[in-house]
Parts: structure tokens; C-alpha cells; sequence
């Protein structure tokens, strides 16, 4: 109820709609387009938001985001090339459907499900988002560190296919955020003499370049090749048929919010998932699985939206990102001043309200830009790419500049794109980069403190692990480990063919 | 040992290189320091344990190339990219970032997106010419007359 009553405000502010609005038109291209992503734009979002207001920074992200995922769909049916990773399941039955010639009837359902999945996901953060405050107010140093590192540890198993790369990539990001002024001592760390990274490597030019230049170069390498897109021809369809799928996508829908919350996760294996699901209930298809089964859209759809709500959840309570684009929304609020964690609820609520607002009305912008805007933008989608590639890199120059006014900052940003193309290709991902730039100074002060306060008592081991939720993540952060390791995998494999 | 074999094992390899190194320069740090009683607070103990699990997660990548399957899967890595034209791409984001120091944003991005648009393959000058002129004129306008952004 009190939920309600902070988020109505917002809900009429013309401002704010206005705001939301505007990122949520971006978030419809960028998210279209193959080549931008909802991470590239919303790092490039952090440094031009810098000078503005907290909400006014908010509702542009948030219409970004929301929308943005959405729009990764359009590609995927158009063109058969997803706009954004969490899409890569929606070509599967999007695109085949669209070569028989039903591109609007595709685009309809991703359009509804992914509104319906966005709605879910942010309803169920404003719901738990209180409960589990109230629980990590009684964590403590170590379950902090435990917990970002159990988060680094699923990121790592679920980014990448081999494990020990993507606990690479997640040690990768660490380092970075170790390097500059230790917060404890006050002595510089990792520097290697630079005095310019004496403050630490600045995120943003660090996420603009992981994110824009690595993937203006891997497109250059890979060599540019445009899609076909396909007509659509607008066909009359029935709500009532759209919204037979209603049930089951609410089970997409928890998978996805559940997948979300789990650290580093995200939108495409929560898709994946929910597509596995969909193949087993669905017993009588529209079309077989594969070959423009609506239900396949439903399920991937509706579960990477729901990721959104359920990414942010763990963001604002526990300041543990969920998925890359969380990484990077968690350094607009530091840039701002805020301080999410268990405390957000009490001293940032109007922030945590104006994110919840800020989700819903980009749903009701989804809805709008899916059926009215998505079918009439299809040439835009195919935008040349040697006429976008050029425009993406004087964007990442202009967003890393933009927050310290640092030349060094665009030079920053040129290293971490090389840095982030180089280990695409070899095969680290860079979701668990990210989430270890974000997080690592964080685990690092918590690991200290802890070690600090438990060499004081008689019994400094208990001390640090004798409390139930340590235990807890413990056993978790170790299951997660251990279950990736190849001996553990062969015993489950196993067990299962005996089953 | 095949390519496939070769690139992984050089993957372990640097990555437990760079964990020796990490290991080196945070144990040099943590021996010099004066009061030897604050290592837990040391900034660098943080930096050696990571520098314990980079080590350890090379092997497990370096180790397992040795006695891999030959009938593995093929993988990202394998797919063959062109390394010239990022090579080109670089050479010119670096000219950028020289030019910028100097000119100043709108002559060196004009000079630049000429460059790149070119370089990717556009030949018509109605293109390349408005693109040139344009892009740093409309991103000024947008950004630091719009939205108040500092650009370089």
C-alpha cells in the first residue's frame, strides 16, 4: 500500500513520463538495432545523466532498459539476428514465423508477453524488495563478501561454457577495481607509477569500452555483414487468441524474475530455460517448436522481461548487481550519491519508488512503441553499419569523456575496448567483468573488516563463520564452485542417466 | 596438440602468468611493509588471494589442453576474424585520440568518421561527405547545447 502511495506521484508527473519517454524511444533503437546494446547505451546514459537530476537520470534509464530488452525482439523477428543476447531464443520461432509471412503476428505476442513479463518481474521487486531488506540489514561483513562471490561464481558458471573463463573474466574485473587509493590505508594500489590511476579506474570508461568499442571491433573482425528484413503485413489478431498463453507465461514469468535475482544470470538463460519449459508442457503447438511456434516466442519473451524486476531486486537490496545492465544502473547511483544496500529502502525510498515507476510506465511505452511504432521501423533496424559503426565510436569517445572531463578517460575507454575484444575472442565473457569492477571494491573492504574484527576474539574462524546465514552462503558459494568442477559434473551426468 | 589445444593452452598460460605477477608484486608489498602486525589490513592482501585463485584458474584451463579431447567442439575462438581492418580501426581511433588533443572535437571527429565510414566499405562521397560534416555538428548540438555534456 505504502508502495502504491510512493510510486502514484510519480506515475502522473509529466516530468518524469516525459523522461521516461525519452529513454524509452532510445531504448526501442538501440535495442533493435544489432550492434547497440541496452548495456552500450545505458553506460553511455551514466556519463551524460551526470549533471542531471537523480529522477530526471532514473526515468530515462529505467525506459531504456525496459524497453530496450523488448526491442532486442524486433531484430530477432525481422532480421534473424537478436538485437540483444536475451532475444537469441526469440529468433528461434520469431524469424521462421516471419518468413511465412506472419512478421506482425510474431511481433504482436513478443510485444504483449514482454509487457506482461516486465509488469511481473517489477510487481514481484516492489513486493520482496521490503522482506529482503529486512533481511540483509542482518548481514555482516563476511556475508557480504560471501555473497558477492557467490554471485561472481554463477555468473562465471552460466556467462561462459568453460568455468574456470569466466571466473577468469569475474577475477579480471576485480583487478581493475582494486587498482588507485586503498579506502582503508589511504596508500595507492596497483597503480604501476600512473598518477591518473591513482583515483581508480572510473566505470564508466571502463563499461563504455567493454561494451561500445569491444563490440565495434568484434563486428569489424567478424566483417560487416547487413541483414534482410522481412515485410510485414499487418493481419487482424484476436486478443482473446493472444492471450490464451496467459497461464503458462506467468510460469515463464517466475523463471525469469527467479533467474534474474540469481547474480549474473540474466535474460538469455532465463529464456533458454523458459523455452526448455515451454517444449515440455506445451504439448499441442501452434507450429512444432522451431519452426514458428507462437508459445516459443511467449516463453522467451516473457522470461527475459521478468529478468528486468528480478535483476534489480538483489541491486537495491543488497547493491549485488543481477545482470550487466544492474552493474552499470549500480554506478549511476554511486555517481549520484546514492548508497543501495539494506539501508536503500530507508534513506533512498523516493529513488527505489522512482525506479519502480520509472519500470512501469516504460511498460506501458513498450506496449505503445511495440504495436504502434516496432512494425514501422523495420528499415531503421537495418541501418548500414559502416554508416552506425563510425557514430558508435565518437559516442563512446564522447561518453567516457563526459564524466571527469579527462582526456585520459577516452584512452581509458580505447584500452578496456581492446581489452574486452581480445578476451571475446578467446572466449571470456564479459558479463562477469563487469560485475567484478562493480563489486570488488566492495568485497575487498568487507573481506578486511571482517578479518579485522574476527582477529580480536578468541576464536577468529567462528567468528567470521559461525552465524547461520554465513553458513548458508557458504555452502552455496562452495556448491557453486564444486558443482562446475568436471569430476562433480561427470557424477551428476551419471546419476542422471540412471535415473 | 591442435589449434584448438594451442590456443587454450596459451590462454592458461598468460592467465597464470598474470596471477605470478600479481602474486610477485603483492607479496614484494606486504614483506616491505614497516609494521608487519597490520598485514590483515594491508591493502595488498586482497590482491594476493585473487592473485592465489588467477593462478590456479590458468592451470585449470592450461592443464586440461594437454589432455583434452581431439573431438571437442568447435568453439568461439575458432571462427576466423579479419585482424587487419580492427589493426586499421585502431591506428585510426588513436589518430582520434591525438587529433582531439590538438583540434579539438568537431575537426578531428570530422576527419575521423571520413576516415572510418570510409575505411568500412561507404565510396560515395553524397555519403561520406554530409556524414563528415554532420555527425560532429548534430552530436554537439545534441549534446553540449541540449544536454549540457562537456564534450573534448
Amino acid at each position: 500500500m505504502q508502495t502504491i502511495q510512493g510510486i502514484l506521484p510519480l506515475m502522473t508527473d509529466l516530468r518524469f513520463i516525459f523522461f521516461v519517454m525519452i529513454g524509452a524511444v532510445s531504448g526501442l533503437f538501440v535495442g533493435a538495432i544489432p550492434g547497440l546494446s541496452v548495456s552500450m547505451a545505458t553506460a553511455l546514459l551514466v556519463s551524460i545523466t551526470y549533471t542531471w537530476q537523480t529522477s530526471d537520470a532514473m526515468a530515462t534509464i529505467m525506459g531504456v532498459y525496459v524497453v530496450g530488452v523488448f526491442s532486442g525482439a524486433l531484430s530477432a523477428i525481422l532480421i534473424n539476428i537478436p538485437g540483444a543476447p536475451s532475444s537469441v531464443v526469440t529468433t528461434l520461432d520469431g524469424y521462421p514465423l516471419s518468413k511465412s509471412g506472419n512478421a506482425y503476428k510474431a511481433l504482436v505476442y513478443a510485444t504483449w508477453y514482454s509487457f506482461i513479463g516486465s509488469v511481473f518481474g517489477l510487481v514481484v521487486m516492489g513486493i520482496l524488495a521490503g522482506p529482503i531488506t529486512a533481511m540483509a540489514l542482518r548481514f555482516h561483513p563476511m556475508d557480504y563478501f560471501l555473497l558477492a562471490l557467490f554471485g561472481l561464481t554463477t555468473v562465471g558458471g552460466l556467462t561462459s561454457r568453460n568455468f574456470s573463463k569466466g571466473l577468469v573474466s569475474a577475477c579480471i574485473g576485480i583487478f581493475f577495481s582494486l587498482i588507485g587509493m586503498d579506502s582503508v590505508m589511504g596508500t595507492p594500489r596497483l597503480t604501476m607509477g600512473i598518477q591518473n590511476l591513482k583515483a581508480g579506474i572510473p566505470t564508466v570508461p571502463a563499461l563504455v569500452g567493454l561494451f561500445g568499442f569491444a563490440e565495434v571491433l568484434t563486428v569489424v573482425c567478424q566483417g560487416i555483414t547487413d541483414g534482410k528484413v522481412l515485410r510485414i503485413h499487418q493481419e487482424k489478431i484476436l486478443l482473446r487468441e493472444v492471450f490464451r498463453e496467459f497461464p503458462r507465461s506467468m510460469l515463464y514469468c517466475v523463471i525469469g524474475t527467479f533467474v534474474g535475482a540469481l547474480p549474473g544470470a540474466g535474460g538469455p538463460v532465463a529464456s533458454f530455460l523458459a523455452y526448455g519449459q515451454a517444449k515440455r508442457i506445451v504439448r499441442h503447438p501452434s507450429r512444432p517448436f522451431g519452426e514458428g511456434a507462437v508459445e516459443g516466442i511467449v516463453a522467451s519473451e516473457s522470461a527475459n522481461n521478468a529478468c528486468i524486476g528480478g535483476a534489480l531486486i538483489p541491486m537495491l537490496t543488497l547493491a549485488i548487481p543481477g545482470d550487466a545492465v544492474t552493474a552499470i544502473i549500480l554506478s549511476v547511483f554511486y555517481i549520484h550519491g546514492l548508497q543501495p544496500g539494506p539501508t536503500f529502502l530507508k534513506t533512498g525510498k523516493i529513488h527505489f519508488y522512482e525506479i519502480l515507476a520509472g519500470g512501469l510506465i516504460a511498460c506501458v511505452f513498450l506496449l505503445l512503441l511495440g504495436l504502434l511504432v516496432a512494425p514501422r521501423i523495420s528499415k531503421v533496424i537495418n541501418v548500414p553499419k559502416r554508416i552506425l559503426l563510425p557514430i558508435v565510436v565518437v559516442l563512446c569517445v564522447i561518453g567516457a569523456y563526459a564524466c571527469n572531463r579527462r582526456v585520459f578517460d577516452v584512452e581509458l575507454m580505447f584500452f578496456f575496448g581492446i581489452v574486452g575484444f581480445i578476451l571475446r575472442r578467446r572466449g571470456f565473457p564479459i558479463a562477469p567483468i563487469t560485475l567484478g569492477l562493480v563489486l570488488g571494491g566492495m568485497m575487498d573492504s568487507n573481506f578486511r573488516r571482517a578479518v579485522s574484527l574476527a582477529s580480536t576474539t578468541p576464536n577468529p574462524i567462528l567468528s567470521m563463520f559461525g552465524r547461520p546465514i554465513t553458513v548458508i552462503l557458504l555452502i552455496l558459494t562452495v556448491s557453486a564452485l564444486l558443482g562446475q568442477t568436471p569430476v562433480v559434473k561427470k557424477l551428476l551426468r551419471k546419476k542422471n542417466i540412471s535415473v | 596438440m591442435n589449434n584448438l589445444k594451442k590456443r587454450q593452452a596459451a590462454d592458461g598460460a598468460v592467465v597464470a602468468g598474470l596471477g605470478v605477477w600479481l602474486l610477485i608484486h603483492s607479496v614484494t608489498h606486504l614483506l616491505n611493509m614497516k609494521a608487519k602486525a597490520s598485514w590483515i589490513m594491508s591493502p595488498y592482501l586482497f590482491p594476493l588471494i585473487l592473485a592465489g585463485a588467477v593462478i590456479i584458474l590458468g592451470l585449470t584451463i592450461l592443464i586440461p589442453a594437454f589432455a583434452a579431447d581431439d573431438r571437442k567442439e568447435t568453439t568461439d575462438q575458432e571462427k576466423h576474424g579479419n585482424s587487419l581492418r580492427v589493426f586499421i580501426l585502431l591506428a585510426i581511433s588513436i589518430v582520434y585520440d591525438i587529433l582531439m588533443r590538438f583540434a579539438g572535437f568537431i575537426p578531428s571527429t570530422a576527419a575521423v568518421v571520413l576516415a572510418m565510414t570510409a575505411f568500412l566499405g561507404e565510396r560515395r562521397l553524397k555519403i561520406l561527405i554530409p556524414m563528415a560534416v554532420f555527425t560532429p555538428v548534430v552530436l554537439t548540438l545534441i549534446f553540449k547545447v541540449g544536454l549540457g555534456v562537456r564534450l573534448p
